[in-house]
């Protein structure tokens, strides 16, 4: 079944290399969600998502003739992106620094156990940069293959490892308040 | 705070991505809509991009032509044969872009920045570091280095070091380092032309991610460091350079011609792009593009490479007469006078590839060459040496793929197993107008040929097995090929 998918992905990618619009936009319908999702872990803004998704698409459209094989247009298509978002996120600055959670949570109702675990994980990505979420977002959350994240990511497969071994590491010690 | 596993983590990471989901804006009927709307104003803006590009590159061409004292040469477009072709006469990139459209079937949609036309896209080629050497060897040299003597100098290259010797005595003049990687060596008009073939890439520090680096390989540049010996040292005089890959040079006098091969890349939008598009030739750090006169589009020829052939003159150190046909997978022959230059295209007939040899003849005009004609032939040429220019009469060996119900009925029996069966063929041209005078066809019947060799009007297929050849062809009559055995 996976196979499946995987050759209707490349048989459409195939089309809109060809220049068929109507299947880069079928392609695009597929790949919206973990586009957004990716840009969202990355840049943790909506709104900057959102722009990076949609310069994405219109690059990814512009240039998907250039594009040498259509099995690649995935590792292609979110490297447009990483790119993307990697230059958004240089331009953020952090004015502000967040407030910590012991700040917050007296003043807020009661909390399931798991929505307190998302508050503290949502602060805690914050204090990530943007290189180590997009390594979380492509190998824990989309759990692609570290060949393929390194692809996007511009690194070899060993050093996006460690670097996920890294961000996990530095998580599991902002949650344990050791930072 | 809690203690977590990296099991919960993930957990967590999982939940935290997908509870976000894609705003409405994002949809795929309202992106589907903007990309259309976008796709309109790109049409429009590459419109306005093509016109600005070619007069701003027709006013570089003019200021360096007037700059370097060379005329302009005649503006000519051609398409297909040059007396046949209705085209003729068109001179503007954005036409060639048309052609070239079209030739790769709508693959071909890169667009260009004007601000390419600065000049300034590449870094200029560091100039090598001279120095006076006293070697007791003399002549030392190695299998692999490059030898050449004007009868007064011996120069010797190897590693890309030229060691310069006298060749009376066989002592030591001197030497010079490269810093390219040398193809070819020549002795010209007293100097000493050495041309270089390099990759020009965009370092990751100059890429602010719009450069898409791991989606378009480097620029190649192919050029000749022109160096003179004087006071026991060679010294630089000149860079020249023009772009592509090194493939074939040749000298006539004191002009070295230079064919490289640039292939034209599709690149996204924000990237440099007219380098990549338009052949250039580059004097020092001042670079001029091919203007779209000087392109030659052979008719039916598909594919994305442009044989770029470029003059260098070695008396008056400059790079001029730039000119480019598109096609790939080429071969040359050179004579005197002339350049005949190969390419192979494809036509799909009846579901089938035919596979064609287009050849364009060049003739050699002062510093630069003047596009004559073009030929197409059925078939691929088989190797370097079956293109050979004789009493004014241009030989071609071709393979071919034949239907075995096109063959004599004896042939039909002999291969009645098969639908088709492989061929070679000779074909004799005028060497002036590339009109076919001869044709000899259906030789060697599914044999494999390993090369050619043409000797006093013979023509000699041999294969690798064997030293007597498996059939030759008598070619003292170019109207008139005969099979010999």
């Amino acid at each position: 079944m996976e196979r499946d998918i995987v050759q209707e992905h490349v048989q459409l990618a195939e089309k809109a290399r060809g220049g068929d619009t109507a299947a880069f936009a079928q392609l695009y319908e597929l790949y919206r969600q973990p586009l957004y999702r990716t840009a969202y872990a990355i840049l943790r803004n909506p709104q900057d998502a959102q722009d990076a998704v949609m310069d994405t698409v219109t690059d990814a459209f512009d240039s998907i003739a250039s594009l040498r094989s259509a099995e690649r247009f995935e590792n292609w298509l979110f490297k447009i992106l990483y790119n993307k978002a990697r230059r958004m996120a240089g331009k953020v600055k952090r004015a502000e620094a967040l407030p910590l959670l012991e700040e917050i949570l007296p003043g807020m109702p009661d909390l399931a156990p798991d929505a307190v675990d998302s508050l503290d994980l949502s602060r805690a990505l914050d204090m990530l940069n943007a290189q180590e979420r997009a390594v979380l977002a492509l190998c824990v959350c989309q759990e692609m293959k570290s060949a393929d994240a390194a692809e996007i990511l511009g690194m070899n497969a060993a050093t996006v490892r460690s670097n996920q071994m890294r961000a996990l590491a530095k998580l599991r010690q902002i949650l344990a308040g050791e930072q | 705070m809690n203690k977590h596993t990296d099991n919960e983590i993930v957990r967590l990471l999982k939940r935290e991505y997908e509870q976000h989901d894609a705003p409405p804006e994002l949809d795929g009927s309202s992106v589907y809509a903007a990309l259309l709307e976008h796709a309109e104003k790109r049409k429009k803006r590459r419109i306005v991009i093509r016109r600005l590009t070619a007069c701003a590159a027709t006013v570089a061409v003019c200021c360096l032509s007037v700059w370097a004292g060379f005329d302009l040469l005649a503006p000519e477009f051609y398409v297909g044969s040059k007396a046949e072709d209705a085209e003729a006469g068109s001179r503007e990139y954005s036409q060639l872009y048309d052609w070239l459209e079209q030739s790769t079937g709508g693959s071909f949609v890169g667009e260009y920045g004007v601000e390419n036309l600065q000049g300034n896209g590449l870094p200029e080629q560091g100039v090598g570091s001279v120095q006076a050497e006293q070697d007791s060897e003399k002549f030392p040299h190695s299998a692999g280095d490059i030898v050449r003597t004007d009868g007064r100098y011996t120069c010797v290259l190897s590693d890309n070091t030229l060691r310069i010797y006298l060749s009376t005595d066989g002592s030591a003049v001197c030497a010079y380092v490269f810093e390219d990687d040398i193809e070819e060596l020549y002795l010209l008009s007293g100097r000493i032309a050495a041309v270089y073939s390099k990759s020009i890439y965009i370092t990751p520090e100059e890429d602010d991610g719009s450069q898409h680096l791991d989606e378009i390989p480097p620029a190649r540049e192919t050029g000749v460091v022109l160096l003179q010996l004087t006071d026991g040292a060679a010294t630089l005089v000149a860079k020249t350079a023009q772009s592509g890959s090194y493939s074939y040079s040749y000298a006539v006098g004191g002009t070295l011609f230079i064919v490289s091969v640039h292939t034209v890349y599709c690149l996204p939008g924000d990237a440099q792009q007219l380098d990549y598009y338009v052949p250039y030739c580059r004097y020092g750090a001042q670079k001029t593009y091919c203007p779209a006169e000087n392109i030659v589009y052979p008719e039916g020829n598909s594919g994305s490479a442009y044989a770029v052939i470029g003059a260098h003159s070695a008396a008056s150190s400059s790079v001029s007469g730039l000119r480019a046909v598109l096609g790939s997978g080429f071969r040359y022959c050179s004579t005197e006078d002339s350049l005949f230059v190969l390419s192979e295209y494809a036509v799909n007939s009846d579901g089938t590839n035919k596979l064609y040899t287009r050849i364009s003849a060049f003739s050699h005009m002062g510093d630069g060459t003047e596009y004559r004609g073009s030929a197409s032939l059925l078939g691929r040429a088989i190797e370097g040496n079956s293109l050979i220019y004789s009493e004014k009469s241009l030989f071609v060996c071709t393979s071919y793929t034949e239907l075995v119900a096109n063959l004599n009925e004896q042939a039909q029996k002999d291969f009645a197993n098969s639908n088709t069966v492989s061929a070679y063929a000779v074909y004799a041209l005028n060497g002036e107008d590339l009109r076919v005078t001869g044709i000899i066809t259906g030789l060697g019947i599914n044999q494999t040929v390993h090369s050619v060799r043409f000797e006093n009007s013979v023509c000699s297929f041999l294969c690798s097995e064997q030293s007597e050849p498996l059939f030759t062809v008598d070619c003292v009559n170019p109207a008139d090929l005969k099979a010999l055995n």
